[in-house]
């Protein structure tokens, strides 16, 4: 009984979380906001691999669930920044700042 | 139908159709941004598919999907940069 409500709450949530991210991506204007909200669908992965392992335990699908999140929660960020670095190397054609015009020195 | 399964369809219509259509409608850098969370998405319906049938192959499909589309989604991004 608790460990239905266990699974229930893990997918309920998984599922959730993954709906706001697609949420943000479809709603949010700009690629720099839009990549925000693809950070937590590795989370999303994880809560789901974990429905499934507090159901069936270690077994081979609930093993390969756990890989596939670990893979997503490494795998996200890494995408995020380079996909931001092009995002930003499109929109202004160089990577770093340049250095503020002030006056002359004398 | 359990209740795997109506995750998995719930995700793929409730998921699938908006970052399709911001694929569609939007610049290519904010498409290659949903592309890859479609990656993400579609990799987790296989896997609810996967214990709602209790079919271990859609599992590994799972994570050959999760492998392929990140590599797919650095390929694009790499492409757009101008380093391909």
């Amino acid at each position: 009984m608790l460990g239905d409500v266990v699974v229930a709450g893990l997918l309920i949530a998984g599922v959730a979380l993954e709906l706001f991210c697609v949420l943000g991506v479809a709603v949010m204007r700009g690629p720099l906001d839009r990549l925000h909200y693809t950070g937590p669908a590795g989370v999303g992965a994880l809560l789901i691999a974990g429905a499934i392992l507090a159901r069936e335990g270690f077994s081979l699908i609930a093993n390969k669930g756990l890989l596939v999140a670990a893979f997503f929660l490494v795998t996200t960020p890494l995408l995020t920044h380079i996909t931001a670095r092009a995002a930003r190397l499109r929109e202004r054609g160089q990577l770093d700042i340049p250095p503020p015009e002030g006056p002359a020195e004398p | 139908m359990n209740e795997w399964i109506v995750a998995a369809v719930v995700l793929l219509i409730a998921a699938m159709l908006p970052l399709g259509l911001t694929c569609l409608l939007s610049d290519a850098i904010e498409g290659v941004v949903a592309l890859s969370l479609a990656g993400v998405v579609a990799t987790l319906v296989l896997l609810l598919l996967a214990e709602g049938f209790h079919r271990q192959p859609f599992v590994d499909l799972a994570v050959a999907l999760a492998v392929m589309s990140f590599i797919g989604s650095v390929a694009f991004v790499r492409f757009l940069e101008g380093e391909l």
